[in-house]
């Protein structure tokens, strides 16, 4: 019960550090760490595939709500699929190298992002280059993010 | 119990199914551009993976247009030979139309409905009657030649002895002196021409027409041509044969002389 009130306030605040988060502009498009989604991915990293689909859908609806509430539905989708996709890895944690782990942790970000861009630039045409690279960029980006907090608060504990 | 087992196991895909459905539902409810542009993109994926259904039902509709098409084409067909028909009878009744105009007669067109060569007297029934004025002893011509005689009206209709009847008779004139003759059929659409002198010289090609001398047939009046002359020692008159001009085997439309 205790962990899930930690999580419920960690949650709170990361979303609220989200909001004031500064971001670069590249392609015209803001370019800004996914809070959220690193939360997310440290979240099914411990938790069962089923807590963590349902975790991915809540809080993309809550994001939806509060940034984009003409698109109701697509953070929540995102998230769901990466929630279930991310905590597919603990079944591999014993098989998969942690290089590998990242690689596919990569893979589930960019999955995310894809779609994120499919969205957004839905209609537009001549965007692929662009969104391509704003998935890339932003892919790595969440991972180097990850890395980072694997690496300074879960002691490589995390991946 | 067993069911829910069931879920219990599949508990992960199908919290990813419903939450996916969820998102979904969520999503394309939305009233926005976007949304309308990712249906768009939805729509054509479904129109790609549907291709085969798709070539499957169009085989079936060109099978069945095929279908339509012959069963248009024989209608088509049909029209066609009707049209053609058509054509043909506004052309004979424009021909006819011609011969009215040049012809100094008084000419009743009418339209032949039955014909008869089988029986004792050889006939057609003509659609006028005495609603027309008809009355026995009318010639009947075509646009080429005579065809017969009026021999009885009714109200609506009258019977027409034909030319080619074996009782029929007509007075003649043939050659350059206009010389007399009888027309007698003898078969077909042949006829010998009976009491033409040997003195007088008759050729093939030479036209046969009424001689006026009869009270029912107007002089002139085209009958039949002369196809052979055969001069006989052992008869007094020439042989001549001739060939009706009448139309007897193909008749349509004919005039009664009042």
């Amino acid at each position: 019960m205790t962990r899930i009130i930690y999580y419920i306030l960690l949650f709170f605040i990361i979303a609220f550090i989200q909001t004031v988060l500064p971001a670069i502009i590249i392609f015209q498009s803001p370019v800004t760490f996914d809070l959220l989604l690193i939360f997310l991915t440290v979240i099914a990293l411990q938790l069962p595939t089923f807590s963590a689909t349902i975790l991915g859908f809540f809080i993309g609806l809550l994001q939806d709500i509060t940034t984009q509430h003409y698109l109701l539905g697509s953070f929540s989708f995102m998230k769901s699929i990466s929630g279930y996709a991310i905590s597919w890895l603990t079944r591999f944690d014993k098989i998969w190298n942690r290089g590998l782990r990242y690689l596919f942790i990569l893979g589930c970000y960019v999955l995310h992002y894809s779609i994120y861009y499919y969205i957004r630039f839905a209609g537009v045409h001549g965007e692929f280059f662009n969104g391509s690279i704003l998935v890339s960029i932003h892919a790595l980006l969440n991972l180097f993010l990850l890395w980072f907090i694997d690496r300074f608060i879960f002691s490589n504990k995390l991946v | 119990m067993y069911f829910i087992s069931k879920i219990y196991v599949f508990r992960n895909s199908i919290a990813l199914i419903l939450t996916s459905v969820v998102s979904l539902i969520l999503f394309f409810n939305r009233e926005s551009p976007i949304v309308e542009n990712i249906r768009g993109d939805f729509a054509d994926v479904v129109y790609f993976f549907l291709t085969p259904k798709r070539i499957y039902q169009d085989l079936l509709v060109v099978k069945q247009e095929n279908e339509n098409l012959k069963k248009s084409l024989v209608q088509l067909e049909l029209m066609n030979a009707k049209l053609i028909r058509y054509k043909d009878e506004n052309d004979h009744l424009r021909n006819m139309l011609g011969f009215l105009e040049e012809s100094s007669l008084s000419l009743q067109p009418c339209s032949v409905v039955d014909m008869d060569f089988g029986s004792s007297v050889q006939t057609v029934i003509l659609d006028i009657g005495k609603n027309g004025n008809i009355r026995p002893e009318l010639p009947v011509v075509d646009i080429h030649g005579l065809i017969g005689k009026v021999i009885s009206v009714g109200d609506r209709a009258c019977l027409v002895q034909l030319i080619t009847d074996k009782n029929f008779r007509v007075s003649v004139r043939v050659g350059e002196k206009r010389s007399l003759g009888i027309f007698t059929p003898t078969h077909g659409t042949f006829g010998r021409l009976d009491g033409i002198q040997k003195s007088l010289n008759i050729i093939p090609g030479d036209l046969v027409v009424t001689s006026g001398i009869s009270d029912i047939y107007p002089a002139d009046l085209p009958v039949a041509v002369v196809l052979s002359v055969h001069r006989n020692d052992e008869h007094g008159f020439q042989d001549v044969v001739v060939g009706l001009l009448g139309g007897i085997y193909n008749l349509n439309y004919v005039f009664i002389i009042h």
